[in-house]
């Protein structure tokens, strides 16, 4: 057969052909692609923790945040590991407690109390929060975050949540 | 040996190639200001090669990380040499990289038809940054672990993607092995991978039209083979000398382990970032992202367009002053903010004032003892770090720089023990014997962990004064123990993180490599000579 050219079909050979070594090849990157691609966007999503003793709320002081440091058993991807956590704990009476993260929700350093100034400070850039932990200056999109606290027994127990930092909203990452 | 050269000839036709490279002609001959591009190019490989060395010691574990690259620096013999030249082969090629670029700029070296080697260039750049900025979490010691904490924090705050990109690149809003092994991955497979594939664009892209060569008295034509070749050769062996000394004389700083509840150290990014980092105090809220996704994405985009922004074939850099005028004004703009971010703010915090008293500490005192050695005690942490815990948890007991005297009244001896000098007995130090670092940081670890009830005056009731226990009670972190580890020693002329198998000494070694530089520069020299005069 003389290779004639088809010149009343829409499809020559030649495109034919180059059409099927295209669907092959779009196959082939399909197969591998989105598996390839979808593996990359990982779920290490922060299981909220159980609530953990910190303190025994008669010793704090009040009207001072004081800072308070525990650690937590809790996987991290294929590992359990013991992580350490802060939080600053500030007494209003022997029932009330409240809880903030340290964790800047600018971009997530570590905020400090600043004694002098009675203000929590971010030493990464600038942001001010006071006492009650609203923003007072600095670039961070809201103020500090609340942790989930109980008092049980004069005890007081805190729930350790990451927040999403670098935006206005406070949600768990 | 002939014969074997015939044989390889008929097949891979080796020689042929090689003289064709080195056949590379040079409009207005060779020079020692066309040795940039090679630099830079042979500061990769080294960073090529140390890293694969490194990579037969390092684990990418968030466990494990900082200690084997401690182990590198401390234990393995040149491990410190290794270690310091790929750190500060990075410094230096992003500095190589950089003066590539602007020379290729100033002199016009972009111009048609050499666009692509341009933009195969800027690309380059970009790559090395990412480079740059993967390696540092690595160790994950203090300030790289907080470099990952604010990278993922950037990431995630993009407006609409920034949880994707955060997800895709990072591995994930929370800072551990995921992130890591995302840092790993790209620093040691991706970013390489895709550094070669443009180098070798790079380098075809650049020998199509040939070098540019000098702008003027372009009648001298020289070529690649030996003279370009020789002070290409100088050039690079000084680079090569000069790592070797800054690896000798500025080890790379133990700067203590990842500490995510730290709050003694503040994180900086890496140099070459400085200038993103003070642009962010400018453009704070909602503008944020504009500050760290749109400014760098104009820069690059403008720099790749650089080709057509100055298309006129005009060369030399006095004929093009408003293309030069505002470059100049962009690096001086990059280069201000870069300075000012480095000058903002000191590394540390103050902490004395602000972190927690350490007395309240006995009021959640209830863990048990936990048995064997610690986490501390094992790892080898920060002595200036370590000075800045002292001072928010240690200084009240036990004075400045552990000299003590603080009166305990009920106690036998009547005041808080001094730590500088600390006592021989906790030490092991035998006299005439060299001391035995881990049994020193044995002693002062049980102190630390466990804290401790001084011996009473039998004629009083209890000293007024315990050694609350930090450890076991989470009141310090196990970094920071390690870091006031570290500096208890430091006081005591005891370095926790000395060079226990150096290979060759750090110092000896620099002045045999010195020597041998000037040997080349003799040589080379010579033979520079000669082949001017044939």
């Amino acid at each position: 057969m003389a290779d004639a050219p088809d010149t009343g079909s829409a499809v020559t050979r030649r495109g034919f052909v180059g059409w099927a070594v295209g669907m092959g090849a779009a196959f082939v990157g399909l197969v591998a692609g989105v598996p390839l691609i979808g593996s990359l966007i990982s779920s290490n999503k922060a299981t909220p923790g159980a609530y953990v003793q910190v303190a025994d709320v008669a010793l704090l002081p009040t009207g001072e945040p004081f800072a308070l440091s525990f650690v937590e058993s809790a996987r991290d991807a294929y590992e359990v590991a013991q992580l350490p956590h802060s939080v600053y704990a500030l007494k209003k009476s022997d029932t009330e407690v409240v809880v903030f993260s340290p964790v800047c929700p600018h971009l997530g350093c570590q905020v400090y109390f600043n004694r002098g100034s009675k203000t929590f400070v971010c030493p990464c850039h600038d942001s001010v929060f006071s006492l009650d932990g609203a923003r007072t200056s600095g670039p961070a999109p809201r103020g500090l975050d609340t942790l989930p606290v109980k008092i049980s027994k004069g005890m007081l127990l805190v729930q350790w949540i990451q927040y999403e930092p670098g935006v206005s909203q406070k949600t768990p990452v | 040996m002939t014969r074997i050269g015939d044989w390889l000839e008929e097949r891979i036709a080796l020689g042929k190639t090689t003289r064709g490279l080195l056949d590379e002609k040079i409009p207005g001959g060779a020079k020692f200001t066309f040795t940039l591009g090679s630099a830079t190019l042979l500061t990769f490989l080294t960073l090529a090669v140390t890293g694969i060395w490194e990579l037969l010691y390092y684990t990418p574990g968030t466990a494990t990380a900082y200690d084997s690259v401690n182990y590198i620096r401390l234990q393995v013999p040149f491990g410190w040499l290794i270690h310091g030249v790929h750190h500060w082969a990075a410094t230096v090629m992003v500095v190589l990289v950089v003066g590539h670029l602007l020379q290729t700029f100033l002199w016009g070296a972009f111009k048609k038809p050499r666009e692509l080697t341009w933009i195969l260039g800027v690309l380059l750049l970009v790559a090395t940054l990412g480079a740059v900025f993967t390696g540092g979490p690595l160790g994950w010691d203090d300030k790289g672990y907080w470099a990952a904490r604010i990278g993922v924090g950037l990431a995630g705050s993009i407006p609409g993607i920034g949880a994707f990109v955060r997800d895709a690149v990072f591995g994930g809003a929370v800072v551990g092995q995921l992130t890591l092994s995302r840092f790993f991955g790209l620093h040691v497979a991706v970013i390489p991978i895709l550094i070669l594939a443009i180098l070798g664009l790079h380098l075809v892209a650049f020998r199509r039209p040939g070098a540019a060569g000098a702008i003027a008295k372009r009648d001298r034509e020289g070529v690649f083979w030996p003279t370009q070749v020789i002070m290409d050769l100088v050039v690079f062996a000084g680079v090569l000398s000069l790592l070797v000394g800054l690896s000798a004389f500025l080890l790379t700083p133990i700067v203590g382990p990842a500490d995510p509840i730290d709050v003694t150290y503040v994180g900086r990014p890496d140099w070459p970032f400085l200038f993103l980092f003070q642009l962010l105090k400018y453009l704070g809220g909602p503008l944020e992202w504009v500050g760290f996704v749109l400014v760098p994405l104009v820069g690059v985009v403008l720099l790749l367009a650089v080709p057509w922004l100055d298309r006129k074939p005009e060369r030399s850099p006095a004929k093009r002053p408003l293309a030069v005028g505002l470059f100049a004004l962009a690096v001086a703009g990059v280069a201000i903010l870069g300075v000012m971010g480095a000058a903002a703010a000191p590394e540390t915090v103050k902490s004395s004032t602000e972190a927690p008293a350490p007395t309240p500490a006995s009021a959640i005192e209830s863990t048990p003892t936990v048995p064997g050695p610690s986490v501390a005690s094992r790892t080898i942490g920060g002595a200036d770090h370590g000075r800045l815990v002292y001072g928010a948890y240690c200084v009240q007991c036990h004075g400045p720089q552990g000299k003590g005297g603080v009166p305990n009244p009920g106690s036998a001896d009547g005041t808080i023990p001094e730590i500088n000098p600390m006592d021989p007995e906790l030490t092991g130090a035998e006299k005439g014997k060299p001391i035995d670092v881990q049994k020193f940081v044995d002693g002062v670890d049980a102190f630390l962990q466990n804290g401790s009830v001084p011996e009473s005056d039998p004629e009083t009731a209890d000293p007024k004064y315990k050694m609350p226990s930090f450890g076991n009670t989470n009141a310090m972190t196990q970094p920071q123990i390690a870091n006031v580890e570290a500096y208890v020693l430091q006081i005591n002329g005891v370095d926790r993180g000395r060079i226990v198998r150096p290979g060759v000494e750090p110092k000896l070694y620099f002045w045999w490599t010195l020597g041998g530089y000037v040997l080349v520069l003799i040589a080379s020299g010579a033979a520079l000579m000669r082949a001017r005069r044939t």
